[in-house]
């Protein structure tokens, strides 16, 4: 050792010769070899797992000098290793997850009950918890082939419609993380957005003239399903209830007929929500602050604006938040899927009463109560 | 000047902020939510209290005896024995982690044999330069985790469902017990420093400041990744395999740079390799005791654990299931009991250097005295011999 010490240099070298070396012989892939995937689709083929990848080709200067070019590959396979393994083969890239920023779930894959795929993302340590997860309404592949119009690739698009600066009334964004730690919990009930297509025109951008057609993502309805598979669908009025009582608005437009009997638009700033159980009398009870605005659909002449409700209005707004509410708990109890996991929550606060809880009859028992503070902006 | 293991107190706390985090982060939420759900945070809080006791007991150890130079080999040789044993079987477990980590997150094909080949001489070296290195590059270090924290905390944007911490010893508390007991393996971190010395800072903050900063930080930190990590994961917690890895990747900047966790894993890594090399030295250290060629204990302990890893362990699951078996109350046994008699024999060794001093000072004053007599005897001796003379 101390002679390694002395002739330190000469242990320096031979080191990292060592170094490199050993580099060589993990044959660990040069950037240039990887297929860098940044959305995944995911379908089943009778039982058969279908793996649709969108993989960045890089034009000179690498991925970050922009306009790049993306190429879908599909493999089908029994188990979701073999079926990157056969992406890694028909691109000649050594297929890499770690960038990926959305996974689309075909609805066959609910229908399966193939929960595990999930499992083996989050046990996966290159794969990132934040990744965002939606359903295709039919087939994950079709979404990621999606021609979108402004310039980009339809796995960048859905992602930048997933997290928008504020997220909006009825935008119900879902990450792994936040799945997996649902599907764990009790019966698995869970939830996550769905993705639908919209044709639309296309692109006014020259170099896209040979566009023929052009796509646009609906995101205003929700999924429903638990441990038994796909259950049901949230419409687009009862995913906007859902995203009030998950607390999520930081934005938002609820419409309702005021008190002159005009429409308006009462624009939620921001929301925020603290929930209670009270067990012994089986009570739900949600209190929300709301700062909002109000605004008039029709501008009439001979009329006054107003940009505050009045008593009448912010109680037709309390009710119309409540019945929003009420609505979601009602289709939960509908379809036995609990989807503001109401069960789970009294079960927290109160274990010693478990198997009372746990049941389909104590969901139906329970009443909203929703205080609601209006601050008007 | 200071010796190989004499390290200033800041040294030593940054060592102990190490000791007390690094793989506490990594594996270890994932393997206690298989065992004590979510409860699993209560586990962590009961175990780091026992954590902080052994911490008082090394550091009374420290502060007045130089455990690897002491000569009373009928209470020292058994202990290096057992600090031998244990600390190779807690590096086998540990270090199964990291090549795991490197194995899966750096590289595509988990091919862990060369990167135990890559280890083992940056291991070596670390601890052949000797304790103050190992201070020095832990102080080092800790100003770059500070700035990594730093950025993490302005960064992070996480939804946690704090609930998830509920309902709290729904069986008695039958599963935290179950957490604590099972898992000694990561905890009981204090062992190697019982081979440092400590001396004071010269600026008077740090003196003061340093140790209860880094134990209050470290172990406040290991409690709040556990409650982060149930109230995020819930029970998804045991498919999670780097927890700090995992919750890094939650913060503002993520969606627009992709993978963000770079600094976090830089760091992890670097803190990893010091706790081993931390480990390894306490190994080779106890080994020098008996074969008294450091170099040779180095090559023998290194050698050793890179076949453990090579041939026996070579895979994460199995060192779980071997830290999770009987020898994890070997392990428990050692680390927890042996701070404690060295304790005990520091003060003997105290009461025994008083007494040896007070008999040491009380022969000093008798010699003083004679010979302040016999300087009396002689002085009148020449007055009677000057009066004769006169």
């Amino acid at each position: 050792m101390r002679f390694l010490i002395k002739y330190k240099w000469v242990a320096i070298i031979l080191a990292l010769i060592f170094v490199f070396i050993v580099d060589a012989m993990v044959f660990n892939v040069s950037i240039i070899n990887r297929g860098v995937a940044i959305g995944l689709g995911i379908d089943m083929d009778g039982d058969e797992i279908e793996l649709t990848a969108q993989i960045v080709l890089p034009k000179n200067g690498g991925v970050s000098s922009g306009g790049n070019n993306f190429i879908n590959y599909s493999a089908k396979a029994k188990d979701m290793e073999k079926t990157i393994d056969l992406i890694s083969a028909q691109s000649g890239l050594e297929l890499s997850i770690s960038h990926a920023t959305v996974i689309i779930i075909g609805k066959s894959v609910f229908e399966k009950k193939r929960f595990d795929l999930f499992d083996f993302f989050l046990s996966d340590d290159k794969v990132n918890d934040n990744i965002l997860l939606v359903m295709a309404e039919d087939n994950a592949k079709d979404i990621l082939k999606a021609k979108v119009p402004v310039g980009g690739v339809s796995s960048y698009q859905l992602s930048n419609q997933l997290r928008p600066e504020k997220a909006p009334i009825g935008l119900i964004t879902v990450t792994l993380k936040d799945f997996a730690m649902r599907l764990h919990t009790g019966n698995g009930d869970n939830y996550l957005p769905i993705v639908s297509l919209k044709p639309i025109d296309p692109s006014t951008d020259q170099s896209k003239d040979d566009q023929k057609e052009a796509h646009c993502f609906g995101l205003n309805k929700t999924a429903i399903v638990n441990k038994d598979g796909y259950k049901g669908t949230l419409d687009i009025q009862l995913t906007e209830g859902l995203s009030i009582a998950k607390m999520t608005l930081q934005d938002g437009v609820l419409q309702m007929t005021g008190s002159d009997n005009r429409d308006i638009s009462i624009h939620i700033v921001n929301s925020k929500a603290s929930i209670k159980y009270d067990y012994e009398k089986h009570v739900y009870k949600i209190k929300m602050t709301m700062i909002t605005s109000r605004s008039e659909g029709r501008h009439e002449s001979n009329s006054s604006y107003r940009y505050d409700m009045d008593s009448e209005e912010m109680e037709d707004f309390r009710v119309l938040v409540t019945e929003r509410v009420q609505a979601v708990i009602d289709y939960s109890i509908a379809i036995g899927v609990d989807v503001l996991s109401i069960k789970e929550g009294f079960y927290r606060v109160n274990p010693k009463h478990k198997d009372k809880i746990m049941t389909d009859e104590f969901l139906s028992s329970i009443k909203l109560d929703m205080d609601i503070k209006i601050l008007q902006r | 000047m200071l010796n190989n293991n004499v390290v200033y107190k800041s040294q030593f706390a940054s060592m102990s902020f190490i000791t007390i985090t690094t793989f506490k982060m990594a594996m270890l939420p994932k393997y206690m939510a298989s065992v004590a759900g979510r409860d699993s945070w209560l586990s962590v809080i009961v175990l780091m209290a026992l954590e902080i006791m052994m911490y008082i007991a090394v550091y009374y150890v420290v502060r007045r005896i130089n455990f690897q130079e002491d000569k009373n080999k009928l209470i020292i040789a058994p202990i290096m024995i057992l600090i031998l044993l244990v600390s190779l079987v807690r590096v086998s477990v540990l270090y199964s982690e990291m090549i795991n980590y490197t194995a899966t997150t750096l590289f595509d094909h988990n091919r862990s044999n060369f990167i135990v080949l890559a280890f083992a001489p940056v291991l070596a070296y670390l601890v052949y330069k000797g304790g103050n290195v190992l201070g020095r590059l832990s102080e080092i270090l800790l100003y770059v985790l500070i700035v990594v924290l730093i950025l993490q905390a302005m960064l992070i944007r996480m939804d946690v469902d704090w609930t998830n911490l509920l309902p709290i010893m729904v069986d008695n508390g039958e599963d935290m017990f179950s957490g604590i007991y099972m898992h000694f393996m990561w905890f009981g971190d204090f062992i190697p420093l019982l081979f440092f010395s400590v001396v004071d800072n010269k600026t008077k903050a740090l003196n003061k400041l340093s140790i209860p900063l880094a134990l209050t930080i470290g172990g406040g930190l290991v409690v709040l990744l556990f409650l982060v990590f149930t109230a995020a994961y819930g029970d998804a917690g045991v498919m999670v395999n780097y927890a700090f890895n995992k919750l890094a990747v939650f913060n503002k900047v993520s969606a627009l740079i992709g993978a963000s966790n770079a600094l976090s894993v830089t760091t992890w890594l670097i803190m990893a390799i010091m706790q081993l090399s931390l480990i390894i030295y306490s190994a080779t250290s106890a080994l020098s005791y008996f074969i008294k060629s450091k170099s040779v204990a180095i090559l023998l302990v290194i050698t050793t654990v890179s076949l453990i890893e090579l041939f026996w362990i070579q895979k994460v699951d199995r060192a779980y299931v071997f830290a999770i078996g009987w020898i994890k109350w070997f392990v428990a046994s050692v680390q927890y009991i042996v701070p404690i008699i060295l304790v005990v024999y520091a003060k003997y060794r105290a009461k025994n250097t008083a007494n040896e001093d007070n008999k040491e000072l009380s022969k000093q004053s008798n010699n003083i005295n004679s010979s302040q007599e016999k300087s009396t005897e002689s002085v009148s001796d020449l007055t009677d011999k000057s009066e004769v003379n006169a």
